[in-house]
Order: C-alpha cells, then sequence, then structure tokens
C-alpha cells in the first residue's frame, strides 16, 4: 500500500472515523499488530501529574512578593524565598507516597505509623502518605493484603475496584482482574464498590466476581486469613482464579486445556508443597497434572 | 468571543480563566516535548507570572501563545539538547492476567526499547503523538494548541508511528 494511503487511515484509525471497509483493509496491513501495540503501551508514558492548585498558590504568591518590591524591603523578599525554598524541601521530602510491593511467592509484614498492621500477600503494592498520616488513614491497595486497624479515626483502603472504610477491626481485601473480595475478621468495615455498597460485621464477607455479588458468612471461625499461615482458601470462587493464585504462590505458569476455568471451587492449597497443592486443586475438578521445570499443564482426566 | 472585548488579562477573574484553561495543557506540552528531567510545574509556574508582569500588553486572545511561547523558550534555556527521557509507569495495573515472570520482562524490554524509540522522534512528532495517544486530544485541537495546520498534525502523528515502529523493532 502506498505511503500517503497509510497516512490517512492511521490518522482516520487515531480519529475513529474509519469506515467499515476502511477498517478492514487497515488491520489487514502487515504493519496494523505493531500499531496497535505502540499506539497501547504509549499510554504508559503519560506526563506526571500536574498538581494545579499548588503551581497557582505558587504564583499568587510570587505576585505578592512583586508589590512589596515597591517598597524596596528586599530583606522580606529574601525571608520569604528562603521559607518557600525550606518548606518545599520539607514539603517534597514528606509528601512522596510510602510504597511497599511485594514479589512472586513473597510475603511482607508493614507497621505503619499508628501501629496499624498490614500483611501484604504476593504480587501486591500498597503505597500511603507517610506525612498526612494522622490526618488522613488512606491505603491505595493492588492486589491483596490483611489489615489489623489500630483504634482511632477512620481508616480508608482504596482499590480501582472500590473502597472500604473502617474503625479499629481485622479485615481483607483481595483485588484481581474483575474481581473483589473483602472478609472481616473483626469489628465493622463498610464497602463502597459500583456493585455492592454496605456494611459487613465481623465472620461476613463480600465476593464480587464479574460483577455478581456473593455476600457470605464465614464458616470457620477463623481468625487470620489463611494465607497468612501459608494456605489459600476459596469459597465459590471461579477456578481460573485459583490457578492465578498458584502462579502467584510458587512463581509457576500454569497452562489448561479444558474449560473448567470458570467453575467455582471451594477448597484450600498450601503455600509449602507445589506437588501437594496441585493434587488438592485438580483432584475435586477431575484434572490431573504433569510438571515441567516452573510450567503445569492441566488435562482432563 | 466575549473575551475579545477585554484588551488585556490583568484582571484577576479573566487571569484565572486562562490558568484553568492552559495550565495543565501546557504543562503536558512541555513534559512530552522536553522528557522527565526537566521539572514542567516551575515552567507553567514562571510562564504564567511572566504573563501577568505583562498582562497589560497581552489581549486575551493572544495569552495562550503567548504562555506557549514563553515555557518553551525557558525550557530551551535549560535543554541545551540533552536526550529527552519520558519515564513509563513502573507498575502495570490494568494487565492484571499476566503474571508469568518471562512475560513481565518482555514488557519491560518492550517499554525500554520504547522509551529509546521516542526520544529519537523530533520534538514535533514526540509531543504530537503523545497529545493525541496520552492525552487524547483530537487533531483539531492539536492544531489549535500549537498552532499548526490540521495536515501538519496528521503527517507528524503518521511519521511517529511510523518512526517508532521502525526503531522498536530495530528495521
Amino acid at each position: 500500500m502506498e505511503e500517503s494511503m497509510k497516512e490517512i487511515l492511521v490518522n482516520k484509525w487515531f480519529e475513529g472515523t474509519l469506515s467499515g471497509e476502511e477498517l478492514a483493509a487497515f488491520k489487514a496491513l502487515p504493519e496494523y499488530p505493531d500499531y496497535l501495540k505502540i499506539s497501547e503501551a504509549a499510554t504508559q508514558f503519560g506526563a506526571p501529574h500536574f498538581d494545579s492548585d499548588t503551581v497557582y498558590e505558587g504564583i499568587q504568591a510570587q505576585k505578592a512578593i512583586k508589590k512589596h518590591r515597591n517598597f524596596g524591603q528586599w530583606w522580606k523578599i529574601a525571608a520569604a524565598v528562603l521559607l518557600l525554598a525550606t518548606c518545599s524541601y520539607f514539603f517534597t521530602q514528606e509528601n512522596r507516597l510510602e510504597t511497599y510491593t511485594t514479589e512472586i511467592a513473597e510475603q511482607k509484614t508493614i507497621i505503619l505509623p499508628d501501629n496499624s498492621e498490614i500483611i501484604l500477600n504476593a504480587q501486591s503494592t500498597i503505597r500511603y502518605s507517610q506525612k498526612d498520616w494522622d490526618d488522613n488513614r488512606l491505603v491505595y491497595l493492588d492486589g491483596e493484603a490483611f489489615f489489623k486497624v489500630a483504634k482511632g479515626e477512620t481508616f480508608d483502603v482504596q482499590t480501582t475496584h472500590g473502597t472500604v472504610t473502617v474503625l479499629g477491626t481485622q479485615f481483607n481485601v483481595k483485588e484481581r482482574l474483575n474481581y473483589f473480595a473483602v472478609q472481616t475478621y473483626e469489628g465493622l468495615v463498610g464497602v463502597k464498590h459500583p456493585s455492592y455498597t454496605g456494611k459487613l460485621p465481623a465472620g461476613t464477607g463480600v465476593q464480587i466476581a464479574n460483577n455478581n455479588t456473593t455476600p457470605y458468612s464465614a464458616h470457620s471461625i477463623a481468625t487470620v486469613p489463611s494465607w497468612t499461615e501459608k494456605s489459600s482458601t476459596f469459597e465459590s470462587t471461579p477456578y481460573h482464579m485459583v490457578l492465578e493464585e498458584v502462579e502467584r504462590q510458587f512463581a509457576v505458569r500454569i497452562t489448561s486445556n479444558n474449560n473448567e476455568t470458570t467453575k467455582l471451587f471451594t477448597g484450600s492449597f498450601t503455600h509449602t508443597d507445589l506437588k501437594q497443592a496441585l493434587k488438592t486443586i485438580t483432584l475435586p475438578m477431575h484434572l490431573t497434572f504433569t510438571i515441567d521445570g516452573s510450567n503445569i499443564s492441566l488435562t482432563n482426566n | 468571543m466575549p473575551e475579545e472585548l477585554h484588551e488585556h488579562v490583568c484582571d484577576e477573574k479573566r487571569y484565572a480563566n486562562i490558568y484553568n484553561k492552559y495550565a495543565k495543557d501546557l504543562h503536558n506540552f512541555l513534559y512530552y516535548k522536553f522528557g522527565s528531567q526537566f521539572n514542567p510545574s516551575d515552567k507553567v509556574q514562571e510562564a504564567f507570572i511572566k504573563l501577568w508582569n505583562n498582562c497589560a500588553k497581552v489581549p486575551p486572545s493572544k495569552a495562550k501563545s503567548y504562555l506557549f511561547t514563553v515555557g518553551n523558550n525557558m525550557m530551551l534555556n535549560e535543554v541545551k539538547h540533552q536526550k529527552v527521557k519520558l519515564n513509563y509507569q513502573q507498575i502495570p495495573t490494568q494487565d492484571r492476567d499476566h503474571y508469568d515472570p518471562e512475560f513481565l520482562l518482555e514488557e519491560k524490554q518492550y517499554l525500554e526499547k520504547y522509551e529509546k524509540a521516542l526520544s529519537k522522534l523530533t520534538d514535533g512528532q514526540r509531543e504530537v503523538f503523545l497529545l493525541n495517544r496520552i492525552e487524547g486530544k483530537r487533531h483539531k485541537e492539536i492544531a489549535e494548541l500549537l498552532d499548526i495546520s490540521r495536515k501538519a498534525v496528521e503527517k507528524r502523528l503518521y511519521t511517529a508511528l511510523e518512526k517508532l515502529r521502525r526503531d522498536i523493532k530495530e528495521i
């Protein structure tokens, strides 16, 4: 295809004005897969957040300084600049978010400034502001974590799916692709999610998979989530999530050539023995497994 | 435009309006053009202060090009042809369905190549491409923002995409 024609198609594609026929022709280009990947990956290079209010305040401060200049009070300017520099130094030093991340097959315990405790499950991230902690107990979570919250003002956990608000209490938050679950172990927890808003007393939980909401009460009287004690437990959870959890805990890759992965699974597996873990999750689903290095394949019995 | 009635921007309210309208665009434009090693927020602040100091001479209709020109010049003074560096986000938040370490490594290598390829684009190509792909600005908006023709926007977008493809593939 001619360059000029490709240029027209690319630009129509970017503007979203390709006709059905043009779209077919565009998708047939050998370059199309690369174009698509480049276009999608571009979003990873987004500009950092622009703190409009702070910059505006800075401008207002500078304008004020200019007015004073007319009176010839240079020392005031010097003092203001020094103060601003000192403030901004401490501000930028302390305003950064503290970040903790766990890798595959790793767990971490984090003690927050108020002695609240977070146990982070494998491949998860939390962020919080050390500086604002006393006024604003807010933790951003990506993944799964168990929270033991010290008594005090409200404590918020924010995820891409929903927000969990609590007073002093103990609870687990799990956030995956199209999946969000909260389980309360002590106290009372408020959940705000597009498909569920409510309060969960101790011993209850809620699971939202693909926008289907299932509230449940715990059968056992567990006081901590099982994953903090080297096993993972599931209740009516889509099977593919169980497989993903095995991958996360053992650093393996599982391939399955059957369509059991949307079925629901109830049970648990250990984090200490891969073979044992695979046995306990494949048996009830009538599957067999073969291990080849870090690759595991599942087949129907 | 009713704004045309005023011939200066010395009025606080008018000035604040201009700030709200252009500050973020100016910030992102400077970031995409000059990269992350310079602080675009500082330049936005300086450009707006300069606008205030010269507010009697700048009509509202010219405020945007004034700000972009001043911001651009301030950056140029500082840059002196250093290589552009754009940071990609460290933590992927959406692609939660890929956990394979090998996949993550490939993804990282891809982004590193991508970053290099971006730095090889001309300033003009990079700013147009990223304003379109990341900020989702339409051809027309970019043309207005940068005072160039729509045809030029289209040309830059296509050349940027094609150059990125070749550089990433190392053709």
